[in-house]
């Protein structure tokens, strides 16, 4: 069983072509500005959607670990209490409460992917493995990857590189095609902001470059406040030229993720400012005079 | 029973006519003149009387040319007249009830409101239409269209002739009325010779009115005119020699024989324009400008679900020529934006790259057109299901919402119309509508709840139910063709269908190669989804008896909020489910084969199932009870082939797969909608493209796209003085979207946006 948030069908941004995108949960970084924070722990998470509640308070009367509780007409939700019997989301008559996560079984996951599979191939597209971070489950992803190749789809997976190198030397024979995070080139900034190891990532990077330059494209969250800077920006292009690697996306910082924090019952504590796709387009004349390929948005 | 009056809507009107130019004293004189030829013609032969009557509307009826026509032609048309079809007028010898009643309002005098009055009470006895439903409808099976009180509704109507315009072009009118001559002298080719003369005055008034407009123009007016004047002298005595005046003598015709549905005119047209290009006659421009004219009266005539212009597709004499065609067609869809024509385009692997992007292109800017057609797949269909060989069936062209028909040689005429989910309601409900609690079962004994100890026991009741009403349909259908028959021959419709010359015989009358007919089915997928949720929660899982179930449905769930969700929960077709697309396709099959095989048991050509949607969907939904699929009670109901408006949640490839399911051998037409934001239509357009190949190539038979943004719905409906030009896709036709009724409004907004 495999620990996913979600399966995406009809993913247009996530590699070449039509793909199916399984989301894992289970990240080891913690990006303030994370788009799908929900993912960041492998249990399902409870989401409470408080415009649609109407306060009728079914979900407490149906919870059997007293994990929901409404003081002072608030909902409140302890995690450590609730055992994911989803009683709450059955009794809630206004879709005010749903969880992100669900265990499902690769033969499960499997199935739902051929069902596009006339799809890759016409557009030569296939699967994506994003997250969270699919190394987390690193058994059930091999199992996963293993089942992929068997069936010849295209895979591409979308990774920050935070895990140990023998899974990348384990898991290599079967990816087709690696988004690696490159968010910073400072080790000091990116332990203190996203709570990771640059080193390991710096590792994995070497190993993919040094075995393939043209399967791994870096992906660089643009975060006003952490990267967005010519220096460092113009860095990551430089990096990407020192080991031969061709493309590079740059993804302009969103705030979609934004209302997923509220209905976590968290805070979202980084900029409320989404940023322009245009933005970034300056940085393209100097990638393009370091043989660069960038794109903006991905 | 009382006698049957059928004063109300006849049907779908969205777009707005425009007003007659004459008086409303002068409309009552025409339509008096009218009555009296009738009248006086009783005891003629029907083709005789036809005629008679058609010479006191033309050339009467033509309005003055337009401000910037470029083609004449300018038809108004009364509550009292003679049609084919109910978009424009009437059918046969008609009058529009409600549509005179109104017209009274605008008379002053008592002494002018009596002779409407007297008109009135003539027409209750002699309107073609009031004569057939006098012998079909009656209290509880069977409604007139639009009565949606009714499980079933009937109407007669000549809807979706698409004639012969290649013979036009090759024959001429001389020659036209040479060939019949040649025939002999019966009543039917004496007053189609007649009726081609009467063309040839319509065609000198033109000349007058042109004349008119020529008084004051000037510079490039001028001239327009002089061509316009010039060409109707030419087609008035001899064949067209260019594209000018072969596009006159199509649209002339085509107002007098009252069709509203075009055709290929890529494969009739197209030879004209490219040999005047060839000789440097005119250039692209100049053949722009002249479509860009026919859009703008195809539009004048608003008829809401009608004016297909086709191009494109297998099967045309000149394939180069209609290419040149559609392409100029293609870039004044895309610039005019207007809801009719609605434009359509045949495709197969053999259709030109460019020809497809322009159509992407058009699609992409909002136009809603053109609508896609698969030949690859519907040649095939459609030789399967009309039973007709390869070469007459890549002459299928879709008409109104989406009903096919063979150009020039087959009447597909969808005068029948099923309500399934109505239908379904009654099995549950021992043979009552639970709407209004009247029985409607007919013959059919239905059993109680108690009795369906499995899910078969339902599924066959249901059937049982099902194919006593496809009995009906088929007399409903073959009935509404006698009738009309005994009436009118549809005389400038006879003369351009095969093989109505040749064997002396009108449409009706043995005369058209092939009478089909079709049946337009609604609330398939509420109750495939209704059915499989019953399926799941009764028999499988147990969770709850069909009783419950019915219970709640019938307190429209007040009170029953958990079993509506579990129903809604359940899942849905449009979500590439396969156990419920498979019922699905199920149900479709024995609804399909049923109504296929009784046409053929009947001696009809063909009488086949549609799956398109004008709105009734959501007219008919509103006089539904809450069906087990989790839908309240008066809410719409699918559009046509697709879900549920909010229950397809897995993303665009899953909806294609479950539309791709259903073979379309077995049906005349159907149609599905998938809405795009321009964002993802734009940026994502080479993964779109393949997208949609793909869905053709799995069997996928049509597709139609709107593009609209997040947002854009909502804002129109609060602002719609901001959205004059925004146009969406109903389900078979298109309508700007602030001319919508509310509900219509709302049923759309439902359907899922891909972004």
């Amino acid at each position: 069983m495999i620990n996913i948030c979600n399966i995406e069908r009809f993913a247009t941004h996530d590699g070449p072509g039509i793909r199916t995108v399984v989301f894992f949960q289970g990240c080891p970084l913690r990006c303030p500005w994370c788009a799908n924070p929900e993912s960041q722990i492998i249990q399902a998470h409870l989401l409470y959607d408080h415009k649609k509640c109407v306060g009728c308070q079914v979900c407490e009367q149906h919870c059997p670990t007293k994990a929901i509780q409404f003081t002072d007409h608030r909902f409140t939700w302890d995690r450590s209490l609730c055992i994911h019997c989803k009683a709450c989301e059955q009794a809630c008559l206004h879709h005010a409460i749903s969880f992100a996560g669900e265990q499902r079984s690769i033969d499960d996951i499997m199935e739902e992917i051929r069902k596009d599979k006339d799809y890759y191939r016409s557009s030569h597209g296939g699967v994506t493995i994003s997250g969270g971070e699919a190394f987390m489950q690193f058994p059930q992803l091999m199992e996963l990857l293993k089942k992929l190749k068997e069936e010849d789809l295209h895979v591409t997976i979308e990774t920050c590189g935070q895990f140990p190198s023998e899974y990348l030397e384990q898991a290599y024979p079967y990816i087709d095609l690696f988004y690696f995070d490159i968010k910073h080139v400072d080790d000091d900034i990116y332990r203190s902001t996203v709570k990771g190891n640059r080193k390991q990532v710096q590792r994995n990077m070497e190993y993919l470059t040094r075995k393939d330059p043209d399967k791994i494209v870096f992906r660089v969250p643009v975060i006003p406040g952490f990267n967005y800077d010519d220096k460092t920006l113009n860095a990551i292009i430089d990096l990407a030229k020192q080991h031969h690697v061709k493309e590079v996306h740059f993804l302009p910082y969103h705030t979609l993720g934004k209302v997923k924090y509220e209905k976590m019952l968290q805070d979202y504590t980084w900029s409320p400012t989404m940023m322009k796709e245009e933005e970034l387009e300056k940085y393209k004349p100097y990638a393009l005079s370091q043989g660069i390929t960038l794109k903006i948005g991905g | 029973m009382a006698r049957i009056n059928i004063d109300g809507e006849q049907n779908v009107e969205v777009s707005k006519p425009v007003p007659s130019e004459k008086t409303p004293q002068q409309q009552l004189a025409i339509m008096e003149a009218y009555t009296e030829a009738h009248k006086n013609s009783a005891h003629l032969d029907k083709a005789q009387r036809e005629i008679n009557c058609l010479k006191t509307i033309f050339p009467v009826l033509f309005r003055s040319i337009g401000e910037d026509d470029l083609i004449a032609g300018r038809l108004d048309f009364l509550p009292i007249g003679f049609g084919s079809v109910t978009s424009i007028g009437g059918v046969g010898h008609y009058c529009v009830f409600h549509k005179l009643r109104a017209f009274k309002e605008q008379l002053t005098t008592e002494e002018e409101k009596a002779r409407v009055d007297a008109l009135y009470d003539y027409w209750q006895e002699h309107d073609v239409k009031s004569i057939y439903c006098q012998d079909v409808l009656n209290d509880t099976t069977t409604g007139r269209f639009i009565d949606c009180n009714y499980p079933f509704m009937a109407t007669a109507r000549l809807s979706g002739m698409m004639l012969n315009y290649k013979k036009l072009m090759k024959y001429g009118i001389n020659g036209l009325i040479e060939l019949i001559n040649r025939q002999g002298d019966n009543a039917f080719l004496t007053s189609s010779a007649e009726a081609l003369a009467l063309l040839k005055t319509v065609i000198d008034r033109q000349i007058e009115l042109v004349e008119e407009k020529l008084t004051t123009a000037q510079g490039q007016r001028q001239k327009d005119l002089q061509l316009m004047k010039d060409d109707l002298a030419v087609i008035r005595e001899d064949v067209p020699h260019t594209f000018h005046q072969a596009l006159q003598l199509f649209w002339i015709y085509a107002l007098c024989a009252g069709v509203i549905n075009y055709g290929r005119m890529d494969d009739v047209l197209g030879p004209y324009l490219k040999d005047d290009i060839d000789a440097g006659r005119i250039d692209e421009e100049e053949a722009y400008r002249y479509l860009k004219s026919l859009w703008k009266m195809i539009e004048n005539r608003r008829t809401t679900v009608n004016g297909r212009i086709i191009v494109g597709g297998k099967g045309r004499e000149h394939a180069e020529a209609a290419d040149l065609f559609a392409r100029i067609c293609l870039r004044v869809c895309k610039d005019t934006r207007y809801v009719e024509p609605q434009f359509t385009l045949r495709f197969s692997s053999d259709t030109p790259q460019d020809i497809m992007d322009m159509a992407y292109d058009c699609i992409g800017s909002g136009a809603t057109y053109p609508t896609l057609y698969n030949d690859d797949v519907n040649i095939p269909a459609v030789e399967y299901a009309m039973r007709v060989d390869q070469k007459t069936a890549q002459q299928y062209v879709p008409f109104g919402c989406g009903e096919f028909v063979i150009q020039g040689q087959s009447v597909g005429t969808p005068n029948t119309m099923l309500n399934l989910l109505k239908i379904f309601d009654m099995t549950l409900h021992e043979g009552a509508d639970s709407f209004d609690g009247i029985k409607k079962n007919g013959p059919v004994h239905v059993k109680p709840l108690s009795e369906f100890h499995t899910f078969d026991d339902l599924y066959e009741q249901y059937k049982k139910l099902l194919d006593y009403y496809f009995d009906i349909s088929v007399q409903a259908q073959s009935y509404s063709y006698e009738v009309m028959n005994k009436e009118v021959s549809f005389l400038f419709t006879s003369i351009l269908m095969d093989d109505c010359i040749t064997r002396k015989k009108a449409l009706l009358d043995g005369g058209v190669k092939i009478l089909g007919g079709t049946n337009e089915t609604y609330g398939n997928i509420n109750t495939s989804d209704a059915l499989y949720a019953i399926k799941t929660l009764v028999y499988e899982q147990k969770k709850y008896t069909l009783e419950q179930l019915v219970e709640a449905a019938d307190h429209d769930f007040a009170g029953y909020e958990y079993i509506q969700k579990d129903l809604l929960d359940a899942p849905k077709y449009g979500n590439d489910h396969t156990a419920c697309d498979e019922l699905a396709n199920d149900l479709y099959e024995f609804v399909a084969k049923g109504i296929r095989q009784r046409g053929i048991d009947a001696g009809m050509g063909y009488y086949l199932i549609v799956i398109s949607n004008n709105q009734t969907n959501t007219d008919w939904g509103h006089k539904t009870a809450a069906s087990l699929d989790g839908r309240k009670s008066g809410l719409y109901m699918n559009p046509a082939n697709n879900p549920q408006g909010g229950a397809a949640k897995s993303g665009p490839t899953a909806v294609l797969n479950s539309l791709s399911r259903f073979d379309a051998k077995y049906h005349g037409g159907s149609v599905q909608n998938i809405k795009f934001t321009p964002r993802m239509f734009q940026k994502d357009r080479e993964k779109i493209k393949y997208l949609f190949q793909t869905y053709f190539a799995k069997g996928g038979c049509q597709l139609m796209v709107t593009v609209v943004d997040h947002g854009i719905l909502e804002d129109a409906q609060k602002h719609p003085e901001n959205y004059p030009d925004l146009i969406v896709r109903v389900a078979g036709y298109s309508a700007v979207f602030v001319n919508l009724t509310k509900d219509i409004q709302e049923e759309l907004m439902s359907r899922e946006l891909y972004d």
